[in-house]
């Protein structure tokens, strides 16, 4: 049993590791989280996702979700940061593995027995990757320039330390929705800090856009 | 920004992913192990909302692995088993920091098949990460399936193991974890069946108490060692090892039971801590090896028997053998009367007939009972009767075996030795004339008659087989010689049943039914030959014997010419005993009063010990037994007496 010990130790040492590097960045003054960005970024993990997954009958849905509240969404949870000097943006699918098996299947038109917990862990970095890389993309064309990390793929439990670090960054926007599709849904995330992405009011309604997407595909 | 920066921002930014990366790997392996680590693993919130579940928990409630998660505790368990656990959760969440050592409990866990399951758990606060934030609390479930399994198949094996274990613990108490086995072996009117069985209970009490009785002080003293045995050294235990009992003798209601008993000490840092006792049930072993004993002694006493008739000379055997069986029932009767004198003289003759014939067992044994009569006084020695008629069995049983096996090893003279096979020349004529006759009667018109010649012939068929009477005269004889030496009397037996025969079964028990007649006339009936003198009587005492056939039997009568018996005398004894009253013998003639000897219950006893016929009570159930008729006893004071009894003939048709 402390083995299960030294993972919580673990877990805690890379966090402590994550926090500084974020504390690094330059924090302007306060401002309101912008309505465009929370829609930019719904939009982005609908469109990437169905183009990841190869099919349309994906919806996004309102998730009742209590900010203050310990929740683990799911047993996995792949997330990405983009951050630059104007503030941070981390993006988070909570997934089951059973629901993403079906979509890898049918994106790489293979048997579902045979895609295994690294195909689809691999699936859903790619879809946090080319879901930042729209947000990067969209930010940028307001003048607001990004980096973005790797995308990591993690056990949907380390949620429970996200409330300790949200609270402690002041990260106080946080944004929750739902994907769907017939067979399974993913549970997505966003938090921002609020004040520091006024900039983003300049922000177009990703919706009304109907500009060039991007043809990049899962593998 | 200057390109040189840049340039460092993005270095540092590719190597702070490449140690992301890094950790990422790290803790994907963590999570492996934690996942497939060999105890169920749970982490939930202080409602009980299931956060995390590993891999291997979620297989062993088999359910799917991310089954668990985001429901509440309860789903794993029962109710009352989900109440307790809730209970310590609280516990645990309201002083998160007493729990340094986690809590411990067992409880059943329901699979999501719906089956329960032994698990042993362990709960403690997520710390030092969270305590003073938001509890969280660890479960971790060892599942004791396998191990219940394991211990019902290990108890299984100790309970049915015929062999009892236990062990006793520093106060000499039976330990509670003590074989099943143990209660049937040790079975103990006041402590089986209560619910601690034999826990606690003292082993000397338990074990060695029931089977004092059989054991030697010294033995006792040793079970007492035992428990002092405990804390001491073990170099102690092992000097004292050998005085336990290893044997008991114990007493199961009307059957004995035999234990083996064997002592191992438990010891730590050389001194006994516990003895653990190993307990088998040796009964069946003891009794057959004591069926052996004997029947080796047996056979070897047969051998030795046999060795001694043939070591003996041939021409005396039959004779000493002939003294013997007389001598056996001189000394029958004189214990039964307690009549020391006629014992002793008994006893004496044994001795004599032994030596004669080279018995030197039965001598040696005879010597024995010979100092133990003379280290007693007179009457003295029958104060211990008992004794000295467990002495005497011996004796008798001996001679009673050199006898059988005498007559085994001579087949000529067996049991009907005194009998000789011989058609009478009357009988055979009879045949022959009865045959003709059956073959003249067959005419149509005579079946009446030739049923009758038939019946006839069978009659005569079955008399070739039978014995004539006179073939015994020469036993008689002898008899009646060797008792009128021993009461130094003269006597002249006549015998007067020439022709009579009796059937083959009848042959012994008439032969006894005569001996014990002749004995009792010698010994009781005819005076001493001086006595006879002074009543103007002859020397010789007179017996006669005879026996007359005719269709409906044998008619016997034995007559001898003593001092008779008293009819007033007899009258007594019956009043004595209660049989008749004072006025009833009064009415009675003499002869009704002698009638009474045979026809009430004077001679009656409960129970006779079976084999040959040694005294009147034998008469009477011999009586009994072949339903004799015309049983009549007559005296007359100082002319004799004279007894006479039918026996039917059993040649009618059935």
């Amino acid at each position: 049993m402390d083995l299960a010990f030294h993972y919580f130790a673990l877990i805690f040492a890379a966090r402590c590791i994550i926090d500084s590097a974020a504390r690094t960045l330059e924090i302007p003054g306060s401002g309101i989280v912008s309505e465009n960005l929370q829609k930019l970024v719904r939009f982005a993990s609908l469109e990437r996702m169905k183009t990841v997954a190869h099919r349309q009958d994906i919806i996004s849905e309102e998730l009742p979700y209590a900010a203050n509240r310990l929740t683990v969404h799911a047993h996995w949870m792949a997330f990405i940061l983009l951050a630059g000097e104007g503030g941070k943006i981390t993006f988070k699918a909570h997934y089951s593995s059973s629901d993403i098996q079906g979509l890898v299947a049918r994106a790489l038109n293979k048997d579902i027995d045979k895609i295994n917990a690294d195909l689809i862990g691999d699936f859903m970095r790619e879809y946090c990757n080319l879901t930042a890389g729209v947000i990067k993309a969209r930010l940028a064309e307001v003048g607001i320039h990004t980096g973005l990390s790797i995308p990591i793929v993690t056990r949907g439990f380390d949620e429970i330390w996200r409330m300790d670090r949200d609270v402690s960054n002041e990260i106080i926007s946080i944004d929750a929705w739902h994907l769907k599709w017939p067979s399974g849904s993913v549970i997505c995330t966003m938090a921002a800090r609020a004040d520091v992405w006024a900039a983003a009011q300049d922000l177009k309604d990703p919706t009304a856009d109907n500009g060039t997407e991007s043809d990049m595909e899962f593998l | 920004m200057s390109v040189s920066a840049k340039i460092e921002a993005i270095q540092n930014l590719h190597a702070t992913h490449n140690i992301i990366s890094t950790l990422e790997q790290s803790k994907s392996s963590i999570e492996q192990l934690v996942d497939e680590m060999p105890d169920a693993l749970f982490v939930f919130d202080v409602k009980g909302t299931i956060l995390k579940a590993n891999l291997e928990g979620c297989r062993l409630l088999k359910v799917e692995p991310e089954y668990y998660l985001g429901s509440n505790l309860a789903k794993v368990f029962d109710v009352e088993s989900a109440n307790i656990l809730f209970n310590k959760i609280q516990l645990v969440a309201q002083n998160p920091k007493s729990f340094e050592r986690p809590h411990e409990f067992e409880l059943q866990a329901i699979t999501g098949k719906d089956e329960s399951q032994p698990y042993h758990w362990a709960l403690r606060p997520l710390v030092p990460l969270r305590y003073d934030k938001i509890p969280l609390i660890v479960l971790y479930g060892r599942n004791l399936v396998d191990i219940r399994s394991f211990e019902r198949e290990l108890s299984q094996i100790y309970s049915s193991i015929p062999i009892g274990i236990m062990s006793v613990g520093s106060r000499g108490q039976v330990e509670p974890n003590y074989s099943r086995y143990c209660e049937y072996l040790l079975q103990h009117g006041r402590y089986s069946g209560l619910n601690n069985g034999f826990a606690n209970v003292g082993i000397v009490e338990l074990l060695f108490e029931p089977a004092f009785v059989t054991m030697k002080a010294s033995e006792i003293e040793a079970c007492k060692l035992l428990v002092r045995a405990i804390g001491e050294s073990e170099y102690w235990f092992e000097s004292v090892k050998t005085q336990f009992p290893n044997l008991l003798r114990r007493r199961v209601g009307d059957s004995e039971l035999w234990l083996k008993v064997d002592y191992h000490a438990v010891t730590a840092d050389g001194v006994v801590q516990k003895i653990l006792l190993i307990i088998e049930n040796r009964t069946d072993l003891i009794r057959e090896r004591e069926e052996r004993n004997v029947w080796i002694k047996r056979n070897e006493s047969a051998v030795r028997r046999i060795l001694e008739i043939q070591n003996a000379e041939n021409s005396i055997l039959q004779g000493i053998c002939l003294d013997l069986e007389a001598l056996i029932r001189r000394l029958d009767h004189a214990l039964e009367a307690d009549d020391f004198k006629a014992f002793k003289t008994g006893v004496d003759g044994v001795k004599f007939a032994a030596d004669s014939a080279g018995f030197l067992t039965l001598k040696e044994m005879v010597e024995i009972l010979e100092v133990k009569l003379a280290g007693e006084p007179g009457q003295e020695l029958f104060k211990n009767r008992n004794e000295l008629a467990k002495e005497y069995s011996q004796i008798r049983t001996e001679c009673v075996e050199l006898v059988r096996i005498f007559y085994t090893l001579n087949t000529d003279d067996d049991i009907t030795r005194d009998f000789q096979h011989k058609l009478d020349p009357t009988l055979y004529k009879d045949i022959t004339a009865t045959i003709d006759q059956a073959i003249q009667s067959i005419q149509p018109d005579s079946l009446e008659a030739a049923r009758d010649v038939l019946l006839k012939l069978r009659k005569h068929v079955l008399k070739i087989n039978y014995l004539r009477l006179s073939t015994m005269e020469p036993f008689l004889a002898d008899l009646a010689k060797v008792q009128s030496a021993h009461d130094r009397k003269l006597v002249k037996i006549t015998f007067d049943w020439d022709s009579v025969l009796v059937p083959p079964e009848l042959a012994r028990p008439l032969r006894d039914v005569f001996v014990v007649l002749i004995e009792k006339s010698i010994s009781g009936g005819l005076e001493t030959p001086a006595r006879r003198r002074k009543l103007g009587k002859a020397e010789y005492g007179h017996i006669r014997i005879k026996a007359v056939a005719d269709d409906h039997g044998v008619l016997f009568h034995l007559a001898d010419d003593g001092r008779g018996m008293s009819a007033g005398k007899l009258r007594e004894i019956l009043k004595e005993k209660g049989l008749f009253s004072d006025v009833i013998l009064q009415k009675m003639t003499d002869e009704q009063v002698f009638q009474q000897v045979f026809s009430s219950s004077l001679l009656h006893k409960e129970k006779i010990e079976s084999g040959p016929i040694v005294d009147f009570y034998g008469l009477k159930k011999f009586f009994d037994d072949y339903k004799v008729t015309d049983i009549r006893l007559t005296s007359q004071l100082g002319l004799g007496l004279a007894l006479q009894f039918r026996l039917k003939s059993d040649t009618e048709v059935a």
